[in-house]
């Protein structure tokens, strides 16, 4: 599959939130024969995709392309980093994780330990560090306050087609969104169509938000991202099944007409789909800004299951993802004109 | 003759844990063959005999062990995933979200109930290891019965052997694969005197390989070149430190090191101004004891690798350190003998 070594390109290049820039280039290589590309302010990207008229719909496909990270916060009198939370960092998972540490001389090795030493007790986010093996000197001078840090984990091709990788949260998202786009420009359509690859979702969503007032006037948008795909901690309620295809969310905040059409275009075209309510008031997805900015607009959240989410070992079945890419090109097709 | 790093890095991609040494055996093997006498026995310890120019009036044993820490596969769940259990002392705070793979081939992930849902008790506490599983993608038992069994072995994945920072090395089994490398690699020269260097089996399970080797051997003076772990971190007790040379103790958990050997070695650092730390206190567990109880009884000396996150995907050496023990071991044989 095409997509999956796309999916491997993007999940083994970084692009910590706030710090989307090593990320957003090897993306605009990517999309560049899509159409016209340009950056937000924030760092977002933007790819006209297709053109029409002004009164005909414009749609917008969106995908987040930050992943979680630490930040560089301080540097101790042995050359230890102390750091912070870039997004919604698993304490219980960061002990011993290898890590890029993207300095201003480069990308450096560094192991994030804890100031725990207590086996009982997991560290506070307070107490991890990183090791990068420098004094610090060395550290002060490649390392200045605010430098990124992102999980090492490559990607690993699992059972039953299914794949593990860290930033896989949501560099899914954007392989299926560009795959999806690149289907569109190839298919029939009837409405402007727009590719907007989003900054500093683990953070706050700034991105979208702000990437959406800046492609106004917009009458729909589909954002993909992930979303819990069950394992056995979960109740079934929390989750989807991991390989039985998109998860087409209800919401509140998420137009019920554009979720009830697209799951009738995956039934009516074979593609493995399956409904998930979303609890709550939003869905804490970027979906949230764009159906919420300018003047409004009609919004799908269309979620990849995934497991083990903000861990260096999430996983996805590829098959989701490529339906999920299947599942909007269809729906933009048909249902938006 | 192989670089230690070069030979280092092959160890690294063999996993071993206690019984299941083969491979990493295998790759010793090729290294010393022709620079020693090499056989193995039942236990599947590898015993070197290196002849130096010197013969010796007492005998010397060298020994490292050559497995790793891992884990065991005790179960196939019915919907695919893998129960597994712990071979040796590993800390289940390093063990959620890290990759493994099973006897070898079959890559699996350790996950955990995303951030997003746990409760602040769950962030707080952390899960004990019988309590994980291993996801290799299969959905069902069936499934997962076509590419695992029972038995299996599990190790760290890990994400690469990497040089970083001031001359340090990290990757898992690190601790034990960097002494192998240098021992091997130390075979391949020229010694100035007889020694007896072992790669033992089974220090996981119950520190038993190196005694059978050294009643086979019956020294008279035993080397054990394990790790102790370098607490020289963030909240550590700067007991043992990263690059200040090999470490040695009265006793730790489990022996009573002799006293003469001991300060033998702190007179050979002193004269020929060798690298070495003297420990205050040690919480290391390795054969030493077995070995002293073997026979009529051997004189033991452990010296130690210092090693951060050990037992980790990401244990931390210096490779000054191994220099230093190079030269530690060169020293006392040859002190020891006149």
């Amino acid at each position: 599959m095409e997509i999956v070594q796309l999916l491997e390109k993007l999940t083994q290049n970084c692009g910590v939130a706030g710090f989307e820039k090593p990320i957003a280039d090897i993306l605009e290589e990517e999309i560049k024969d899509l159409g016209p590309i340009r950056r937000t302010p924030l760092g977002s990207l933007i790819c006209t995709v297709k053109k029409e008229s002004a009164d005909k719909p414009h749609v917008v496909l969106e995908a987040h392309m930050d992943e979680i990270g630490l930040m560089v916060c301080g540097i101790d009198e042995n050359g230890f980093l102390k750091v912070t939370r870039c997004g919604g960092i698993d304490r219980r998972v960061a002990t011993a994780s290898p890590v890029w540490i993207h300095g201003v001389k480069g990308d450096r090795r560094g192991i994030v330990a804890s100031e725990e030493h207590n086996p009982a007790k997991n560290p506070t986010v307070d107490q991890l560090y990183v090791d990068a093996g420098m004094t610090r000197e060395q550290a002060e001078e490649e390392f200045p306050i605010g430098t990124r840090i992102s999980y090492i984990g490559s990607f690993k091709h699992l059972l039953e087609g299914k794949v593990s990788s860290k930033a896989l949260d949501d560099r899914c998202g954007c392989a299926a969104m560009i795959t999806a786009a690149r289907m569109l420009k190839e298919m029939k359509t009837d409405c402007s169509i727009t590719l907007l690859l989003s900054v500093m979702e683990e953070v706050g969503g700034m991105g979208a938000a702000t990437g959406a007032n800046a492609l106004q006037p917009i009458t729909h948008c589909i954002s993909v991202d992930v979303s819990f795909a069950l394992s056995p901690e979960l109740q079934t309620h929390q989750g989807g099944q991991l390989g039985e295809g998109p998860m087409v969310g209800h919401n509140p905040i998420l137009s019920r007409e554009v979720s009830e059409d697209m799951a009738q275009v995956g039934r009516e075209h074979g593609i493995t789909h399956q409904v998930k309510v979303y609890a709550g008031y939003r869905t804490g997805t970027d979906a949230d800004g764009i159906i919420t900015s300018g003047a409004g607009a009609k919004g799908a959240c269309t979620c990849i299951p995934l497991r083990y989410m903000h861990t260096p070992v999430e996983v996805i079945s590829a098959a989701d993802m490529e339906n999920t890419a299947k599942l909007a090109a269809a729906y933009v097709a048909e249902k938006i004109r | 003759m192989m670089q230690t790093m070069e030979l280092i890095e092959k160890l690294y991609m063999l996993d071993g844990i206690s019984g299941r040494e083969d491979k990493v055996r295998e790759a010793l093997i090729e290294c010393v063959d022709g620079h020693c006498e090499w056989h193995t026995d039942a236990r599947g310890n590898l015993l070197c005999h290196k002849k130096g120019k010197n013969p010796t009036s007492k005998k010397v044993m060298i020994t490292a062990h050559m497995d790793e820490t891992g884990f065991m596969l005790t179960g196939i769940r019915e919907d695919g995933l893998i129960s597994f259990a712990n071979v040796g002392d590993i800390d289940s705070r390093a063990v959620l979200g890290k990759a493994v793979r099973i006897d070898g081939k079959t890559l699996g992930v350790i996950g955990t109930k995303p951030i997003h849902l746990q409760t602040k008790e769950e962030q707080d506490r952390p899960v004990p290891i019988d309590q994980l599983y291993i996801d290799i993608g299969a959905s069902s038992k069936k499934s997962a019965e076509q590419a695992v069994s029972l038995g299996a072995q599990i190790t760290f994945a890990g994400e690469g052997v990497t040089e970083f920072g001031n001359g340090y090395i990290t990757g898992k089994a690190m601790e034990t694969r960097a002494v192998c490398a240098l021992l091997a690699q130390m075979l391949c020269e020229d010694w100035e005197y007889d020694a007896d260097v072992v790669f033992n089996v089974s220090t996981q399970a119950m520190t038993s390989g190196a005694a059978n080797a050294a009643f086979a051997i019956d020294p008279d003076i035993a080397f054990i070149i394990g790790s102790a772990p370098a607490d020289d971190v963030r909240g550590g007790k700067h007991n043992c430190f990263l690059g200040k040379g090999p470490a040695i103790s009265l006793h730790d958990q489990m022996t009573y090191y002799d006293t003469e050997l001991y300060q033998q070695c702190i007179k050979t650092a002193k004269e020929k101004q060798l690298a070495v730390q003297q420990l205050e206190r040690s919480t290391a567990k390795n054969e030493s004891r077995q070995i002293q109880l073997s026979c009529d009884g051997v004189r033991v000396l452990s010296l130690a690798l210092p090693c951060r996150y050990p037992n980790t995907i990401s244990a931390m050496v210096s490779k000054e350190d191994l220099n230093h023990m190079k030269n530690m071991i060169y020293a006392l044989l040859k002190d020891i003998e006149n």
